[in-house]
Parts: C-alpha cells; structure tokens; sequence
C-alpha cells in the first residue's frame, strides 16, 4: 500500500500484527512510524473490546539483532499484563525479513495478541510469498520518493500543514535548490513558516533570503539581457548570481547553467527555423511554460551566428577558468562584455 | 589590564548586534517567540559572517534565567559564562577539527541522556563539523535523529558540502551570507568611534573590501592598523600593511601605458617589485583597475558596478575614453597569459615586463576608426584603378566583366599557397582554427607539429600541460576534425600521433637579458612588428 493511501485509512482501520515499512523516502517512514507510535500510545476504540495502548515500545537494528531475539521479544508478555499491547520496532530489517521466510507466514497465522511488530526495510522483493500476504492484509507501506508531478502538490499540502501558503514561483524555487529530499524540503518549509511570523503566504523574496534563488529565471534574465547587448543588466545579474552562491560554491559553478541556456536556444532556434511550432520547443526542450514565451522571444533577438560565437566564448572561458591562474569572476565579467560588445 | 582585540571585544552578543544577516535573525527569533526552537541546527557560510556568534547567541537566548527570550539578559550567570567563553555546565562547545574521532562522538552521546544541571537545555555547539570523521558522524546519527527534549545541537562549518545527507536532512539548515561591504564599513565606523580611532572612510572601505565579505576579518585588520599607523589611519596605511601596490602607481602605470611610455611603464614595474611587492597581486591589481575602466567605457561611470568605487570618477572616465572596448580586453586577455604562463619568479618578472612593453607599444585606435581608415584607404585605391584583395572573390570581380576562365584564374591566384614545410602548415592550421574554431585553437595553439615519417605527423604538447594531448587522444570528433583541417592544408590526409615535449629551460641571470637586449637591437623594424602583433611575413601576390 502506498504510504499516502495508508495515511488516509490507518485511524479507521483495525491494527495488525505485522507491518512492513519499506522505501526510500525517509520522510514517509519516519511518518509511518510516528503514526503507528501515536496510534498505539492512545486508547482504540474501533475494536469491539476497547483496547489500552501503552508506551511498551521496543527498538532494534536488525543488523546487530537475529532472528530469535525479535521473535522472543514479541512473543514476550506485556509487562503491563493483559489488555496491554506492546509494540517493536526493527530498523534495518532487510537480512531477518528475508532469513524467516516462513517464520513471518506463521507469525502471520498466529500472531500475539498483544504485540506488535514493525519492520522497517529500504527494499524488499515484490516477488516474496510473505510480502504478498503483507500486503493483501494491508500490512506493507511502500514509502516511495515522489515523482516531480507530484512534489508540487506534497510541498503545497506541508505548506499548509504549517499554517500557511506559498505562491508558485517560490515553490518552484524551493523544488529547484532542495530537490525531490522530502525531509530536506520540510526543514526548509518549517524554516519559511518560521520567517513569516503573522504573514501568510511564502513569497519570492522569502525563498530567495533564505533557500536560494530561482536560477533557471536569473540565467533566462541573463541571457535576455545578453540578446539586448545590455551589459549593465547582464553585469548586474552576474553579480546577483554569484551574491546567491552558496558557502564552498566556486564562481565557475555559473558556468554550466548558463552553456545548458545556449545550447537551448540554439536548438530553440534551430526547431522553429525548421518551420516548428512553440509547443515542439516546449516538448522537444523540456521548457517549463513559465519560460517557453521568454525562450521564443530570446531566439529572435539573436542570430544563429551570433548563439554559436556566444557559446564558443563561454566554453572557452570554462576551459580558461579551469586551467589558468585568473580569478573566475573577472573571466566572467570579461565574457560579458564580449557577449555585449 | 589584558588587551582583547577588536574581534573578541566587538563579538555580537545579542541578535541586534549580529550584522547582515537580517532573515537568520528574524526566523531563530520567531522560533524562539512561538517555542518551536528544532533540535539541531546547521549554521553554513564564509569565516567571519557570525555562525558561531549565532549559535552563542541562542544558546543564550534558550538557557537565559530569565528566558527562554528572543533577547538574551546578558547579565545572568548563564548569559555571562557564555558571553565570556567560560566553562558553562550545560553548553558544550566543541571544535569539531580537534574532536573529530568516534570515541568524542560516544562520550558525547553517553552525555546527552544527563539532565541539564542548571538550566533548561544541555547545548552542544560542534565548530567546524565538517572534519568530523565518518564513523563519527554515523555515530551522531541516531542521537541527532530523536535527542531527548532537553537537548539542542548547534552546528556551524565553512564547507556543508562536506557533511553526510544523514546528517543535513536532520538540521534545520541556514545558509549565513557574505556581508556587504556597506554593513562592513558602517560597523567599522562605529568600532572606530568607540576607541576614538581616527580613519579615512577610503581606509574603511579598503578595509571592507580585503575582509571579502567577512567582518571578523575586517575588525583583526583595523586592529592592526590601529597598532601600527600613528595618527589618522589613511588608505596608504591599508595598503601598506597588506601588501598591496598603492592606487595610484597602478594609475600611474595605465596612464604611462596610454601615452606609450614603455620606459616609464618599466620604470613604474621595477620600483614596485623592488619594494618587495607581490608580483601577482600587482597583476592582480592591475587587471581589476583595467577592469574597471571597461565597465566606465561599457556602463557609463556607474559607481555600483565598479570594483574600486572611491577611485576619482574624472580620471577613470578620461582613461576609459582613451582607450577602446577592445584594447581594454586586448589588456585583460595580455596580462592573464602573464598569470597563466609564469611559472617561477623570474619568469615572472621577465614576462611582466615583456607584457608591459607590448602593451605600451600596442596601437590603442579603436577597432572602428581602424575600420573607416581602412575603408577610405580602399576608396583611394579603388579611385586609382587597384582593386582591394578582399573583394577579388566578391561581387567586383564580376563587375570587371571577367570570364569565368580569368575568374577561376583569379580565385586560384588569391587562394593560399600550399605550405613549403610543415612548420608553415602548422601556423595555417592555426590562423584557421583561430578564425573558424577558437575553442580549438585556445588549445592547440601551444602544441607544434612534427613530421615523423611517410605521412606521419607527430602532435607535440608542453609537458606541463598534457590537457590537450588527453583531450584528442578519447575524443574521436575532434581528432578527425583535426585531421580533416590539415588533410585541406597538406592535400593529403596525415596520421596523427600525439606526444609531450619538455619546455626549453629558461637561462637565468644578467646574461640572459643582455643577450635578449642584443637580440631585441639587432631585429629590424619588421620583425619587432611581427613579434608586437604575432604575425607573419605573407608573399605579395593577392594584390594585382
């Protein structure tokens, strides 16, 4: 079951014996666990005889555990005798899952009454007889990484689970520094919400102070500017960009951004001088939408020549800043002025 | 009464003291305000913007009596013993480059499960995190992930990139930025005001700017400018306790550079290096200062943009003028060979001077009335009946009412001939590698080329510079793009080997330089020009 379905259901559903938390997604196990933890610390009364939950909460590492061990502490009476359930956690269970084949389907046919056991796996074979019983019962929780359709719409639901909104542009931002680390982008989020104070909503401005920027629209602004021969602005934007770096950031990291930026519009301008349409760019180029209209305009204010020239000269100062003993950022700034001269 | 330099004196100890890092600030405040202060921190960025002051600081604010506060008492005994670097029971400052084995992380981790003794969290700062070893951090790992509520970690580390994911996913992270040179000089002057220290504001921003951003370092330099200039500390000052070649000598030297003084530019190299400078940093210098009068002649005079703000706008505007867009790169691309090529301190100087000359010796006319010079030469020769080489394979051809015999007779003529040795083929590859591929001929143009046997020609790099040799050896496109070059230049399609060559040893000494004087005396006029502008001497024939 995935874990987002097994959120929704888990506090309507009856507790099992056995639950197989597995996945890469860390933030997804950790919640898996936290929800089982704060289920069986309260009282249920979804069963017909109401059931107190206490704290008889039991941690393992199935790499310094066997087998045995797990089994004898589950099996092992409450301290709290009857009426008390106890719940253990095995984390890096991936070796006892595989060990105790058929241990875990007996397990499964005749489980303590008043234990539970969870374990906890990075991977586990989809092919396994016990994993398939695990999850015909609703037992397995796949806490999978999140596909990038998919991460606008966690990062907006944590947003709001803070208390707050967040405008699309920053969250692109946000998407765009931290990646798809769920656990990464909650502390970023926490961070944001913290900021606010009373205000509501994540703005640009706010992501930029303390995230990062959105450097697929400063390299669009760079090289808007660069097509207008503007070396004031591309200057400015250079120094922006180079203000964003982060700690241990060399100023030649710019580099590859902006020869990925030429070597779209090159091929931007090659798609539509073939007689193809925006949406062929958009699809062919992998363009967000945001930035197909800035693309398309920026391909006509410069010259094939000119697109060709311009990425020679970056290559070349990506080579010089490599190999010579010059400070980056004065290459840098030499090279937008050969772009604008 | 024991002396505290500026640095230990001037520390922030509450958040308001703490200098641009305005939106850190704001969010630990807030945190502290609704009680959602995490369990462990992250505090990244540059020596000097305040990572440790700010961990301080927080632990200030959450073990204050009077606390927790987002604005620490400063006078308890919690407070004081922080503020004053003395032993606090239950903030636990540790350098992390010192304390970098498992064996610190497991005493630690034996600690965290002891009750804070005298106040509401046990806090353990970790400087430099990131010379932890890994076993260490993996040992942090569990304790990091669920501490006891009593517990608070503050991490602080100039390299985050260093740190295991494990780690980062478990900290709320911020990234502390360089200040700005405008919240530097401005905590400066109030510094300076507090210990009565008279300075130019010139000599704040000098300041400021050597400090990069961090403002430790700028407090440690006025305090060293405070000890050693008597009186009202001047930007000379600045430059005399770095090191650096004051402003107007590197003025001084454009200037000579501009009225092609070579002399003088020499004049102006040879005291400066005499007095001990740092070649390099006078390169330095020297590029950035060009730098900024390409931005004047590019931007306008726009204080913003420039490196050097306070440098007087009149004369950077006159110099910018006299020079063009292109001789100012021409300079800049000039002096960052010197960086690149010099190896050892002779080579240095000898090639500082040999790039002084050129660039005195350089014809500064912008490259557009060069252009209308040319154009109106050509129209005085067209007026007397002489055709321009570069129109002969043009339109004029044709006008003339030429057939298409004496046409491919012409286009024959002007064609290049093909080269006499393999020297010359190699500077015909390379005059058209620079027009067509420059990224080939940045390359390529330090290697030479040698014929081994029937058809076999040996492609030989510098040994200290085995780059281009790799480079064509894995890439196969570009090899054959080579080949395909010299196949057009030779008529024949060559085998290519590649090899390295150890560099001719540069002689040291009077010698050397007499025999250089001798050798430059006796060349004629034409070969210093060739040699000025790398050219080469090209048979009459275009011309009819």
């Amino acid at each position: 079951m995935d874990f987002l379905h097994f959120k929704n259901r888990f506090q309507r559903e009856k507790i099992l014996p056995l639950y197989l938390v597995y996945g890469e997604e860390e933030f997804f196990v950790k919640e898996a666990l936290s929800l089982i933890k704060s289920r069986l610390l309260t009282d249920d009364s979804t069963g017909p005889v109401p059931i107190r939950y206490v704290a008889g909460l039991t941690e393992m590492d199935g790499e310094e555990t066997s087998l045995s061990t797990v089994l004898e502490e589950v099996r092992t009476p409450p301290l709290f005798g009857k009426g008390v359930r106890k719940l253990v956690i095995v984390y890096n269970a991936e070796r006892l899952f595989k060990e105790g084949r058929g241990v875990w389907e007996n397990y499964l046919a005749s489980p303590p009454e008043d234990s539970v056991l969870v374990l906890v796996c990075k991977e586990v074979d989809s092919k396994d007889k016990t994993y398939e019983k695990l999850r015909r019962k609703g037992g397995s929780i796949n806490c999978r990484r999140l596909k990038e359709d998919e991460l606008g719409l966690w990062i907006q639901e944590r947003v709001r689970h803070y208390g707050k909104q967040i405008t699309l542009d920053a969250l692109h931002i946000l998407q765009e520094n931290i990646g798809s680390k769920l656990l990464l982008l909650d502390g970023q989020i926490a961070k944001l919400a913290l900021y606010l104070g009373s205000r509501n909503r994540i703005e640009v401005s706010d992501a930029e102070e303390l995230v990062g920027y959105d450097r697929q629209h400063k390299v669009f602004d760079f090289t808007g500017a660069v097509a207008r021969r503007d070396a004031t602005l591309a200057l400015r934007i250079l120094h922006q960009l180079m203000a964003f770096m982060k700690s241990g950031e060399e100023a030649q990291t710019i580099i590859p951004p902006l020869a990925w930026q030429f070597r779209r519009l090159i091929r931007a301008k090659r798609l539509l001088s073939s007689g193809e349409g925006r949406e062929a760019v958009a699809s062919e180029l992998r363009v967000p939408y945001r930035f197909l209209q800035d693309l398309v305009n920026q391909t006509q204010l410069f010259s094939k020549e000119e697109l060709e020239r311009d990425y020679k000269f970056l290559l070349e100062t990506d080579i010089r800043s490599k190999t010579d003993n010059v400070d980056a950022r004065l290459l840098l700034e030499t090279l937008v002025f050969k772009f604008c001269k | 009464m024991t002396y505290t330099v500026f640095a230990r004196k001037y520390r922030p100890q509450t958040f308001e003291e703490v200098v641009g890092q305005e939106a850190v600030v704001t969010t630990l405040k807030n945190a502290l305000l609704q009680g959602r202060v995490a369990h462990a921190y992250l505090f990244a960025g540059p020596r000097g913007v305040g990572k440790t002051s700010i961990a301080r600081i927080l632990a200030k604010c959450l073990n204050c009596q009077k606390g927790p506060t987002g604005s620490p008492c400063n006078e308890c005994d919690s407070c004081r013993c922080i503020s004053e670097g003395r032993d606090h029971m239950d903030v636990i400052e540790i350098d992390g480059a010192s304390n970098r084995g498992i064996d610190e992380i497991r005493n630690l981790r034996k600690n965290v499960g002891i009750c804070p003794s005298s106040s509401p969290y046990k806090i353990y700062i970790i400087d430099e995190v990131h010379m932890l070893t890994r076993e260490a951090f993996n040992a942090l790992l569990k304790t990091l992930e669920e501490p006891p509520s009593h517990v608070k970690f503050f991490f602080a580390t100039t390299a985050p990139h260093k740190l295991p994911e494990t780690i980062l996913s478990r900290c709320q992270r911020f990234d502390l930025k360089n200040i700005s040179l405008e919240d530097i000089v401005n905590r400066l002057k109030q510094l300076a005001k507090k210990e009565k220290i008279e300075v130019e504001e010139e000599a704040l921003r000098a300041i400021a700017r050597y400090a990069k951003g961090g403002l430790r370092d700028s407090q440690s330099l006025l305090d060293q400018l405070w000890v050693f200039s008597e009186g009202k500390i001047t930007v000379a000052d600045v430059q005399g306790l770095l090191g650096a070649v004051p402003e107007e000598k590197v003025a001084a030297l454009v200037e000579r550079l501009i009225q092609k003084d070579a002399p003088g530019a020499v004049k102006i190299v040879h005291e400066t290096l005499k007095e001990g400078k740092d070649w390099d940093a006078f390169i330095e210098q020297i590029l950035w200062y060009l730098r900024d009068l390409l931005v004047v002649s590019t931007c306008g005079y726009n204080s913003e943009l420039l490196e050097n703000p306070w440098r007087e706008a009149q004369f950077l505007k006159a110099q910018s003028q006299a020079l063009s867009r292109e001789t100012l790169m021409a300079m800049i691309y000039m002096l960052t060979e010197v960086k690149r090529r010099a190896r050892d301190d002779f080579q240095q100087r000898v090639f500082l001077e040999m790039a002084v000359i050129k660039l005195a010796m350089m014809d500064f006319h912008p490259l557009s009335e060069i252009l209308a010079r040319l154009e109106e030469l050509e129209k005085k020769l067209s007026s007397r009946g002489v055709v321009p080489a570069h129109t002969l394979n043009c339109e004029s051809v044709k006008d003339t009412g030429d057939s298409p015999q004496e046409e491919a007779l012409i286009e024959k003529e002007i064609q290049a001939s093909p080269p006499k040795s393999i020297e010359e083929a190699w500077t015909q590859l390379l005059e058209k590698l620079h027009r067509e591929r420059q990224s080939t001929w940045s390359y390529l143009k330090e290697g030479r080329l040698r014929e081994d046997g029937e058809g076999e020609l040996t492609l030989e790099f510098p040994k200290d510079r085995p780059f281009p040799k790799k480079y064509l050896e894995t890439n196969t496109q570009e090899r054959t793009m080579l080949e395909e070059y010299l196949t057009g230049i030779l008529g024949r399609r060559p085998r290519l080997k590649f090899a390295l060559y150890e560099r001719a040893a540069v002689a040291g000494g009077e010698a050397t330089k007499d025999a250089l004087k001798k050798e430059e005396k006796g060349k004629s006029l034409a070969e210093k020009a060739m040699e000025i502008f790398e050219g080469q001497v090209q048979k009459k024939g275009g011309l009819p």
